[in-house]
């Protein structure tokens, strides 16, 4: 079942065209990848998704209902949550609140959404550092955070925009298995990543956007043998990657 | 007992206290009490817009000075009770902090352009007041003494010092109340990081709203308890920059965005003004200085105010007593 389509989706900032005629869609239950090199347009697309940005053209359908006029938050409580690049873990707050503030998207009551963060902080791993300030947070552990505060919403649709950059590998291989978890529970995942090895091992399907248009989508399989991608992007850097 | 429960029990002591003792105050101590607690609760109600939603107002004497106008003018000169008008100014407040608020969160002023457009319409409204005669222009309004619950004028200062203790409890439950709920956790989350607050399902400009309509319909609150109080008000007394200055003062060396804070630096900061303001009283504007050294050294060594420090001293504490524990491995 297709959840989110794109259409012909355009975003220009004055001249420069981030974003030029994407389409593509995401199947229920699926991890889709985006790669693309710096300024391929992956996180304009993101936020054009989540109501950041509004398009200039184009259509976006999530369950076959247009969403391309709604703002951030109607479009979360739709059931399509982000992470950032840069992380926005807010500062002053406790862990468990943080988490508890995304909770609070789908309960009114602050006890079960206490209730609810504490279940995500277990499943995130963040259940010690409960007690803590964002402020007081390494930066793998601010990585988990926002993605536990994206999770606690409890999304259909998780966009995740480069989570595992800064991370060491051991951390990395924690971060693939809690996204292979989260998608266990049913959740469809929508994943910028720069990391060959680990989008290509995760992925079900890639994406590759290259000055703001889509070049090819496909199997990582597929995606690693396709001239353009190769061409494109992945060029020298990959083929140094793989020696 | 735990720290809940201390802190339940402290608060019950200052309650009883705070009841039982004044009536064996003499006038002055009374009036010191009176300034404590009157800029508690002003204080407070800045609190919910500046300390909570993150949105520092550095015009509330908008608010302060609509209800305080509203209530004596209805009093003056139709005779209605100031009970009637002070919900009366504070219903004009809100619908004024909703306009402005509007206006200013519709098209995204943060920060020093949300406080300067809060300051530019207490300005404006000063001149206004200045200006028309209807209001008495210059010339300020003065209350008819009396001695009538009904009029809200007291001979006693006793009375007055109950009313302004039950506004002060009143707010002081309000923002225990809405910490504890889906409000507070909103109003937080925008003060800490709005485009995160929006990509977790909070319509911030909404949640802003709210936060501007509490308070500043309570601020009016306070405006009209300082009309009665004072018996006079005039345009710069209720609308002028160091009203302002005075009513985000105390939660900002006391903690922004805590329950106590307001009152803390009310505590500290309203027993200072008034006894500069009678040692000194060739030179004034003195206490405005030493306040003014004040909010320097709280903004550079407490950013956090007074309660920010209780709190991370309590975290230390609470912290090393974790490490001494043994750890047992399951």
């Amino acid at each position: 079942m297709c959840l989110l389509e794109v259409k012909g989706l355009t975003k220009r900032f004055g001249g420069v065209t981030a974003v030029h005629r994407v389409d593509f869609s995401i199947s229920k239950g699926e991890i889709l990848g985006m790669i693309g090199p710096n300024g391929a347009g992956k996180t304009t697309l993101f936020h054009l998704i989540t109501g950041f940005h509004g398009g200039d053209e184009g259509h976006i359908f999530f369950k076959g209902e247009e969403i391309s006029t709604l703002r951030p938050d109607q479009i979360c409580k739709r059931g399509i949550t982000r992470t950032f690049q840069i992380v926005k873990p807010f500062l002053h707050l406790t862990v468990l609140q943080n988490v508890t503030i995304g909770a609070l998207n789908r309960v009114t009551e602050a006890g079960s959404a206490r209730q609810t963060a504490l279940e995500t902080l277990h499943f995130t791993g963040l259940e010690k550092k409960k007690d803590q300030l964002g402020v007081h947070l390494t930066t793998p552990e601010r990585k988990r955070l926002e993605l536990a505060r994206a999770l606690a919403t409890r999304p259909e649709l998780l966009l995740l925009d480069e989570v595992m950059a800064g991370l060491r590998p051991k951390e990395i291989q924690e971060m693939i298995g809690l996204i292979r978890d989260i998608r266990g529970k049913g959740i469809t995942v929508f994943v910028i990543e720069h990391i060959m090895k680990v989008i290509m091992s995760l992925s079900d399907r890639i994406v590759v956007l290259n000055y703001g248009e889509k070049i090819a989508t496909g199997t990582p399989a597929e995606i690693s043998k396709d001239q353009k991608v190769i061409k494109a992007y992945l060029g020298k850097e990959y083929v140094f990657a793989e020696r | 007992m735990n720290f809940g429960g201390r802190f339940l029990a402290f608060s019950l002591l200052g309650l009883f206290a705070s009841v039982v003792i004044p009536p064996f105050l003499d006038a002055y101590y009374l009036h010191i009490l009176i300034s404590i607690l009157f800029w508690g609760y002003l204080g407070s109600c800045w609190n919910i817009l500046g300390g909570y939603a993150g949105q520092f107002s550095f015009g509330h004497a908008a608010f302060f000075g609509v209800g305080a106008y509203a209530s004596s003018l209805l009093f003056v000169d139709a005779g209605i009770s100031p009970w009637i008008g002070m919900v009366v100014g504070a219903v004009l407040a809100l619908l004024l902090g909703l306009f402005i608020g509007y206006l200013c969160f519709r098209y995204g002023l943060k920060g020093p352009y949300f406080a300067l457009s809060m300051l530019a319409c207490a300005q404006m409204l000063q001149i206004i007041a200045v200006n028309w005669k209807a209001v008495k222009g210059a010339l300020g309004v003065l209350i008819p003494l009396g001695d009538s619950f009904l009029n809200f004028t007291f001979k006693n200062r006793l009375p007055y010092y109950y009313i302004i203790l039950a506004m002060m409890i009143g707010i002081l439950i309000l923002t225990k109340w809405l910490q504890e709920k889906r409000l507070g956790y909103y109003f937080f989350a925008i003060r800490e990081d709005e485009d995160a607050a929006k990509a977790l399902g909070i319509n911030i400009q909404k949640y802003k709203m709210i936060a501007m309509a509490l308070s500043s319909f309570t601020t009016a609150l306070g405006g009209t308890f300082y009309a009665q109080y004072y018996y006079y008000i005039d345009p710069s007394l209720s609308f002028g920059g160091p009203v302002s200055i005075d009513i985000l003062l105390r939660p900002i060396v006391g903690g922004p965005g805590t329950v106590f804070g307001p009152l803390v630096g009310s505590l500290l900061l309203s027993p200072l003004s008034e006894i500069t303001r009678s040692l000194f009283r060739q030179y004034s504007g003195l206490h405005q200085m030493i306040f003014g050294a004040i909010l320097i050294a709280t903004v550079i060594f407490l950013p956090r105010g007074i309660m920010g420090l209780i709190q991370d001293v309590g975290l230390r504490v609470r912290t090393n007593k974790e490490k001494v524990e043994p750890h047992v491995p399951a």
